[in-house]
C-alpha cells in the first residue's frame, strides 16, 4: 500500500509550494489556514508513506520519507515536529539524530532503513512489537471465525487501528 | 576422525574445529578498493597524481570505518593545508564508476559482491576481471534520496546492531540472546569490528550465534577433515547442557539475504529443515526462490556469490548461517550471471 501526503509545517522563512508527487492516489487539496498573519507561509512536506511486509519480523511495517518543499529530506529534529507522528509516543524517547529510542527497548522506535522493495531511503517504524499488539488487541475483541479472508481483514484492521496509536494517520491532505 | 569435540558427539559433519576456521577465513577475508576523489572536486593546489588510496578492505567492516584513514592520507599527502583544514567529512559519500552510490551501512564485502553481480549483467565486461573495486569519493553534497542521513560511525554502529537482533530474531523468535548479553559485549561486537579483531568479536559473538552441531540422520561426511589443534565448543550459556539447543539446525529461519544484479533484495524464511525431513541447502533454496536462474533439471544460468566464494549448491543452509555469515549475522547470496558458462569476476 502506497500514498502522498501533503503535511502542513511551519519552517522558518519559507513559502509554501504546490509540489505534488504522481502515485495513483487520491486529490485533496487543503489550505494549512492556520492564524499565523507573519510572514513566513506554512510550508508544505511532501511524505510518501507505504505499508511494507517485513520479511524478518512477518508483519506489515510503516514506512515513510517526508521532504521539504525543495526537495530536501527532512532530519529528523523536523520530523518529530510533523503532525504525522503523535506527540504522545514521542515524550520518553531519546533522538541521536538518526534514530528515535524509547528507553530499555531493544530497537529504536523510529529509525532509517532500506526500503523493502524500493531499496531508497526510508524511515521506519519498527514492527517488533505490533503482532504482540494485534494479537492482544484480537484476543479482546471476541469475534472469532468466519473465513481466512475475514479473519485476515480484522487481522490488518486492527493493526491500523495499533498503528494509529503512533501515526496520525489523518494528518495531512492527501496528493494526486 | 577422531575425538576433537570432547563434550559432543563427533560430528560426521562439521568438528567446532573447521567451524573456527570458516569463521576466521570469513573474518580475515578482504577485497581491495581503489579510492580516487572525484577530480572536479579536488581542491587547488592539490597534489593531483596521487589522489588515488588503495585499501585491502576487512570484508566485514564498512565505509564509515574507513573515512579516518581516507582523511589521512588525504590531510597529508593530496590536499594543502587550507583544503585539509576545511575537509567536511561528514558531507562525503563514494560511487561507483557507473554512477551506483555506496551504501554507508553494507558491510564492504557485501558492497564488492554485489558490485560484481552487477557487472555481470553488463555485456562489456572482461576488462579487469578482478582488479580492485574503483570507487569515486565525492566531497559534498551526498544525494539524499539513494542515501540513508547521516554516514558516521555512530549511525553505522547502530545499523549493525540493528541487522544483528533482526538476525537473533530471525532464529529464535526472540533477540534474547543479544539483549541478554551486558552493554560492555554488545558494544565489544562492534569495538571487534572497527579494531579488526577476531578473538575480541568473538569472544562475544560465540554467545549469540548458532553453533554446529551433528545433523539428524543423512548428513554427508565432511570434504575434507581439518586436523587443528582441539579447540574447546563455544560457550553456550542458554543451553543447559543440552548440545542442540543452539544449534545451527535448530534455528526457525537462518538470516538469507539474495541479492540480484542492480537491484532486489530478497528475504524469506529459510528453514534449516523442509517439510519432508531433508536439509535445506543452498541448491534447494535457490531452486525454489529463483527456478528461472536456476531450475532444477536443467544446468543453472547463474551463480551464488557468498562472502566472494562460489558457494557449492550442497552446502547447508544451517551450516552456511552458522559459519559463512557475515558479521552482522546475515548471510549474504549474490547472485550473477553466467555467461557461456563461466562465472564473470
Amino acid at each position: 500500500m502506497a500514498r502522498s501526503v501533503l503535511l502542513p509545517h511551519t519552517l522558518s522563512g519559507e513559502k509554501a509550494t504546490d509540489e505534488q508527487e504522481s502515485q495513483d492516489e487520491w486529490e485533496v487539496v487543503e489550505e494549512n489556514d492556520e492564524n499565523d498573519a507573519s510572514a513566513a507561509a506554512p510550508d508544505v512536506v511532501a511524505s510518501q508513506q507505504h505499508v511494507v511486509f517485513s520479511p524478518t519480523f512477518q508483519v506489515p511495517a510503516f514506512y515513510f520519507t517526508a521532504h521539504s518543499a525543495s526537495g530536501a529530506p527532512l532530519p529528523l529534529s523536523e520530523i518529530v515536529k510533523l503532525p504525522l507522528l503523535r506527540q504522545h509516543i514521542l515524550a520518553g524517547t531519546h533522538s541521536s539524530g538518526f534514530a528515535l529510542t524509547a528507553q530499555e527497548s531493544t530497537f529504536p522506535l523510529l529509525s532509517q532503513g532500506d526500503h523493502p522493495v524500493l531499496g531508497t531511503p526510508s524511515w521506519y517504524l519498527h514492527p517488533c512489537h505490533t503482532a504482540e499488539a494485534v494479537t492482544e488487541l484480537l484476543s479482546e475483541s471476541r469475534t472469532d471465525g468466519g473465513s481466512e479472508e475475514e479473519r485476515l481483514s480484522r487481522w490488518i484492521q486492527t493493526w491500523f487501528v495499533i498503528l494509529g496509536q503512533v501515526v496520525n494517520l489523518h494528518s495531512g491532505t492527501m496528493a494526486q | 576422525m577422531s575425538t576433537y569435540a570432547p563434550r559432543h558427539a563427533p560430528s560426521a559433519f562439521s568438528t567446532p574445529a573447521s567451524t573456527t576456521l570458516f569463521r576466521r577465513l570469513t573474518w580475515e577475508g578482504t577485497v581491495p578498493l581503489e579510492i580516487r576523489v572525484a577530480s572536479a572536486e579536488l581542491p587547488a593546489n592539490s597534489d593531483r597524481g596521487l589522489e588515488c588510496y588503495y585499501i585491502q578492505a576487512a570484508r566485514v567492516s564498512y565505509l564509515p570505518l574507513l573515512v579516518p584513514e581516507i582523511k589521512r592520507f588525504l590531510s597529508d599527502v593530496v590536499f594543502d593545508e587550507a583544503a585539509a583544514q576545511g575537509i567536511k567529512e561528514e558531507d562525503w559519500w563514494f560511487e561507483s564508476e557507473d554512477g551506483a552510490v555506496f551504501r554507508w551501512h553494507w558491510p564492504i564485502g557485501l558492497i564488492y559482491d554485489n558490485h560484481t553481480i552487477t557487472m555481470s549483467t553488463r555485456p562489456n565486461t572482461s576488462a579487469a576481471p578482478s582488479g580492485p573495486l574503483r570507487l569515486i569519493l565525492h566531497l559534498a553534497s551526498p544525494p539524499s534520496e539513494k542515501l540513508l542521513l547521516s554516514p558516521g560511525s555512530e549511525a553505522c554502529k547502530q545499523a549493525f546492531m540493528g541487522q544483528l537482533k533482526e538476525a537473533d530474531f530471525i532464529r529464535w523468535g526472540n533477540t534474547k540472546r543479544i539483549t541478554g548479553l551486558r552493554k560492555a559485549e554488545q558494544d565489544g561486537l562492534w569495538e571487534g569490528i572497527k579494531e579488526h579483531n577476531f578473538d575480541e568479536y568473538w569472544r562475544v559473538a560465540s554467545k549469540v550465534t548458532p553453533t554446529t552441531s551433528p545433523a539428524r540422520s543423512q548428513s554427508p561426511p565432511p570434504p575434507s577433515s581439518v586436523s587443528m589443534h582441539t579447540r574447546p565448543p563455544s560457550a553456550d550459556p542458554g543451553s543447559n547442557g543440552a548440545p542442540d539447543r543452539d544449534g545451527a539446525y535448530s534455528v526457525r529461519s537462518v538470516p538469507v539475504r539474495i541479492y540480484l544484479p542492480d537491484g532486489p533484495v530478497m528475504q524469506d524464511l529459510v528453514p534449516p529443515l523442509l517439510e519432508d525431513g531433508s536439509i535445506n541447502t543452498l541448491s534447494r533454496f535457490l531452486d525454489t526462490h529463483l527456478p528461472l536462474l536456476f531450475p532444477a533439471d536443467r544446468a543453472p544460468l547463474a551463480y551464488a556469490l557468498i562472502q566472494g566464494v562460489l558457494a557449492p549448491p550442497e552446502a547447508e543452509m544451517a551450516w552456511l548461517g552458522a559459519c559463512l555469515a557475515g558479521a552482522d549475522g546475515w548471510v549474504n547470496i549474490c547472485v550473477g550471471l553466467l555467461r557461456e558458462g563461466i562465472p564473470r569476476f
